[in-house]
């Protein structure tokens, strides 16, 4: 192997194990939420450091795969906020793992717009 | 099959299990949400593996394919969020309401 195969092979392995930690974490976590923030870690950087390599290993794609991680970087957290936010208005029950609600008061004109804290359940 | 082929090899098949966790989330996901989060990664799991095999073959034509695919599959995350929220149907339950629900049976 020359050198830019090693360093091609050691940056998409990196990526490789960041999307590895991503879909574990994507069955391991107990919240919809918390599982969203562990499915960003494999949409921004697990693939776009398997992008950098293709563009190291394709020096002529390398403006091609600086478009690509930009669209990710652009897609993913639109994605993720889109589908928080109907998640939470869907939600019947408002329950959350972290005790901490930051849309609690949004829709309700108040003036001090400070969100609240909500009690969760026993954990069981 | 020199070295580089192998170590790409590999690295496609780490690809393959993690996508099965991914699978695995999507099977037993128990409302929509789940399953929506399931599948943005799935969409991103499937650029990065079109983007190894277009390393493991030297076909650089495969790059604007994984370029289709994440516009894909971020139009499918969004227009499923968005069928969540229009949706009249809001009768899932999160997780900690469903155990507490199973507990008050017992």
């Amino acid at each position: 192997m020359t050198l830019q195969e090693t360093i091609v092979i050691i940056i998409a392995a990196i990526g490789v194990i960041f999307t590895i930690i991503s879909a574990v974490g994507i069955v391991r976590l107990p919240d919809v939420y918390a599982r969203m923030h562990s499915a960003a870690k494999a949409s921004t950087l697990g693939v776009s450091t398997i992008l950098v390599s293709a563009g190291i290993h394709f020096p002529d794609d390398f403006p091609l795969m600086v478009v690509l991680i930009f669209l990710f970087f652009v897609t993913a957290p639109v994605a993720t906020t889109t589908m928080a936010r109907a998640t939470y208005r869907t939600d019947p029950e408002r329950r959350f793992v972290l005790n901490y609600d930051d849309m609690a008061t949004m829709g309700q004109d108040k003036p001090n717009n400070q969100p609240r804290r909500r009690q969760t359940g026993k954990r069981k | 099959m020199t070295p580089f082929h192998s170590a790409l090899g590999i690295l496609i098949l780490l690809m393959a299990v993690s996508l099965v966790i991914c699978f695995i989330r999507l099977f037993i996901g128990p409302s929509l949400p789940n399953r929506t989060v399931a599948f943005d990664t799935i969409a991103v799991h499937a650029a990065g593996i079109i983007v190894l095999f277009a390393m493991l073959d030297e076909a650089r034509a495969l790059l604007s394919v994984a370029l289709i695919t994440a516009v894909l599959g971020f139009l499918g995350t969004t227009v499923m969020a968005r069928y969540l929220e229009r949706s009249a149907e809001s009768g899932w339950r999160s997780e900690y309401s469903e155990r507490a629900f199973r507990i008050g049976d017992d």
